[in-house]
């Protein structure tokens, strides 16, 4: 290997290293950008609307492994926190060729949380350009995005559900009377 | 026009918004950066000096910045690509000779070796029931027969449409019209840059109105015009390459209608291609083309079914042209299980003459956590040449068995089927294939996963007869909670075909890799890899490609802000 490579690619790792140790812009307050789309079952919903509760948006498309692993945990926080405020918004962004997989898909998973159709990709194109999913974001009750999360691995849904407690904390002045963390979180702590 | 409309929503955003936020009040600023350098290692050697070894070895340094400007009612984008090549020269005779060019005729940059291309712009800004964007804009119409151009980023294609769109919804009428330029990303991201070639500008239109809730349908219309490139010429000024702008390529109309039936919903679309140019037709006779599309999808008891059929008949002529610069302009439903696309089924997936079916039933043994299910694909490919390798039409066959179950520890998708190709005459290709994704504790605080996918395929009987053969690709990871994961790729081949774009590194057939990941944020990812992966056809989101391998080195960051 030349020696000018080396160097490039060693000035590239410490780079990384470097701003990886920055710390990470702190996301709360921006206001996170408005859609209406439609449902599996032809509703219009918009993140407008949502107003007033803690909202998980979720990018996900039928062929994507890890967004349905992902999306079997949040449909647990959805089953247990739907009544203290938290909405879901599960946004498929499969192409419209592939729109006819999406409700069988959702129907098969069990997923009771409204699975929106962005079939032109432009709403996913506003929240995370790059389009590479899975990639959630967590909106506090006056449209601030306060939690944005990229990528799914085992485990990741442990550090979401203590974002989801938290925003439901400060929403009701009171913790989610089932503590969904610690259930979450078992698979981990039994590592 | 389009201006005026543009003031128009500016001002509405005014009016809107001055009793509550100004127009550049609450802007935020989103983005992300990903750096990637690569070494690239390869055995060849100039014929006349054997003994000098790694004279071909190259290294190249890719970054893409995505930056995103967003109020309440706009947003401001943009993508900037840069590659520079290191080392891809080497000296004969005392004279530098490149291995090859970076940049071919008509790409401008001040520097030999490097190139920075403002890939993506766009300015969107919505106004109450409009929406208007400028720049370069994703659009599809229908399922995607007729125009489908979106982001696919698992395989590195991003074609837009450079121009204006409007998108209008009256009540329960939906508007959207799309007038661009195909702007197709020319640095790639993920694979080798050479030779990168200025995008050809094909002129699309279209116009798309639906209207919902027609008691329990929603109908829709749509027509979209190609006028493509009569030039790839690159110093021809853009719009110089159409010729007379008035004489269409192709002029396609269609209209479909989605129904919510209680049980079942249902969907129906048909579109009829009108082609005005030889030059997608190899005979040169055109001939006019149609596509008819249904599925429907019902739920009885702890079943989820769905079935969809599909005929098209000289539909993929409109991607004649546009798949020699690797995208596709208009892309139905193909019906094929995409994690086995060979170079024998990408022909089907591709026929201007089939029709056929496939069914899936969902079984819900444990809702939400092991669903089983079965899929049959029934196809006729009535098409001969073109990609097709055999000379009689054939039969396909394509039954297909899996599961998915989702425990709390461990999860695993797991589809396996057996795909025949029955040809009139001339005997049948064959392909059986299993493919796995399984997530796992593993002992101390690690979790593991692996994925494995491994076919063998047989070939019919061919005018230039290939070799049957096995194919294998398997990546063991171990991820820790700290962020760090350690990934071991294993890939084999028979294929001569593969092993002619890359030959393993361990033999010719075996490759092996290794990769160390650690993300120290939500926001950031370092990824260092090391080995050799095969090259082969991939598909995502309906569109498939030929990835090359790899052999080499490389270093990435990713991060957003």
């Amino acid at each position: 290997m030349s020696r000018k490579i080396a160097s490039a690619l060693v000035l590239a790792t410490a780079g990384a290293v470097l701003f990886s140790a920055a710390p990470a812009v702190d996301a709360a307050d921006s206001q996170a950008a408005g859609f209406t789309l439609r449902d599996t079952s032809n509703k219009e919903v918009s993140l407008e609307e949502q107003k007033g509760k803690v909202v998980l948006i979720s990018f996900w498309a039928t062929w994507c492994a890890p967004c349905v692993s992902e999306l079997h945990h949040v449909q647990k926080l959805y089953a247990e926190y739907q009544d203290e405020g938290l909405q879901v918004l599960a946004i498929s962004i499969d192409a419209a060729r592939d729109a006819a997989k999406v409700k069988p898909t959702v129907k098969s998973k069990g997923w009771t949380f409204p699975v929106l159709l962005d079939k032109q990709t432009t709403v996913v194109n506003q929240y995370f350009p790059s389009k590479a999913i899975p990639y959630s974001e967590l909106i506090d009750p006056e449209g601030n995005s306060i939690y944005k999360h990229a990528s799914y691995t085992a485990g990741d849904e442990c550090e979401l559900a203590h974002k989801v407690i938290e925003a439901l904390t400060a929403l009701n002045g009171k913790a989610p009377e089932k503590d969904m963390a610690a259930e979450l979180c078992a698979g981990e702590a039994a590592h | 026009m389009l201006f005026a409309l543009c003031a128009l929503a500016l001002a509405q955003d005014d009016v809107d918004a001055s009793s509550d936020v100004g127009l550049f009040d609450q802007v935020n600023v989103t983005g992300g950066f990903d750096v990637e350098g690569r070494y690239y290692t390869s055995d060849r050697v100039l014929p006349d000096f054997p003994d000098q070894k790694g004279l071909f070895n190259y290294g190249e340094v890719v970054t893409r910045s995505n930056v995103l400007v967003d109020s309440k009612t706009w947003q401001l984008g943009a993508q900037l690509d840069h590659v520079s090549m290191f080392n891809g020269w080497y000296f004969l005779d005392e004279q530098k000779v490149y291995e090859f060019d970076l940049l071919a005729n008509g790409i401008r940059s001040p520097w030999e070796m490097s190139s920075v291309n403002l890939e993506k712009t766009w300015f969107t800004i919505n106004a109450g029931p409009v929406e208007i964007g400028l720049g370069d804009q994703y659009m599809s119409v229908g399922r995607g027969l007729a125009l489908n151009l979106v982001k696919n980023t698992d395989i590195d294609v991003d074609t837009t449409l450079r121009g204006a769109r409007i998108n209008s919804t009256l009540g329960m009428w939906d508007l959207a019209f799309i007038s661009g330029l195909t702007n197709q990303q020319q640095i790639q991201q993920d694979n080798p840059n050479r030779q990168l070639r200025p995008s050809v500008h094909n002129l699309v239109n279209a116009v798309r109105v639906d209207r919902y809730g027609v008691g329990p349908f929603n109908l829709g219309a749509h027509a979209v015009s190609y006028n493509l490139a009569d030039s790839a010429e690159p110093l021809i000024p853009s719009y110089a390459r159409y010729g007379d702008i008035s004489e269409l390529d192709a002029l396609v109309g269609g209209a479909s209608v989605e129904g919510f039936l209680g049980p079942a919903d249902v969907f129906l679309e048909g579109d009829y291609f009108h082609y005005r140019s030889e030059r997608l037709f190899s005979d040169g006779n055109i001939e006019p083309g149609y596509a008819v599309y249904g599925s429907t999808s019902f739920y009885p008891g702890r079943f989820a079914v769905l079935v969809e059929g599909k005929r098209y008949k000289n539909t993929e002529r409109l991607n004649s042209l546009t798949t020699l610069e690797g995208y596709e302009i208009a892309v139905g439903p193909s019906l094929e299980y995409e994690r086995v696309i060979t170079e024998d089924s990408s022909a089907g997936v591709n026929s201007n003459d089939i029709y056929g079916g496939r069914a899936r039933v969902d079984f819900m043994a444990k809702p939400g956590e092991f669903i089983p299910y079965f899929s049959l694909g029934v196809f006729r490919d009535q098409e001969l040449g073109g990609l097709h390798f055999n000379r009689s039409m054939e039969t396909i066959v394509h039954p297909v068995v899996g599961m998915d179950l989702q425990g709390d520890q461990i999860t695993a998708i797991v589809n396996s089927g057996v795909r025949v190709d029955m040809r009139d005459e001339h005997g049948r290709d064959s392909l059986i294939h299993l493919d796995a994704a399984v997530s796992f504790p593993l002992p101390g605080a690690l979790h593991g996963d692996v994925t494995w996918d491994i076919y063998r395929f047989w070939w019919g009987e061919n005018e230039n007869q290939q070799h049957d053969f096995y194919t294998s690709t398997m990546a063991l990871a171990a991820h820790h909670p700290s962020g760090v994961s350690f990934l071991v790729y294993n890939d084999f081949t028979d294929d001569p075909l593969a092993q002619a774009q890359a030959k393993g590194n361990v033999a010719d057939n075996i490759y092996l890799a290794g990769e160390v990941q650690y993300k120290p944020n939500d926001r950031t990812a370092i990824r260092a890899f090391y080995g050799a992966y095969k090259a082969g056809i991939r598909c995502a989101g309906g569109q498939c490609r030929q990835l090359p391998g790899f052999d080499g080195a490389r270093v990435a960051v990713t991060t957003t802000f």
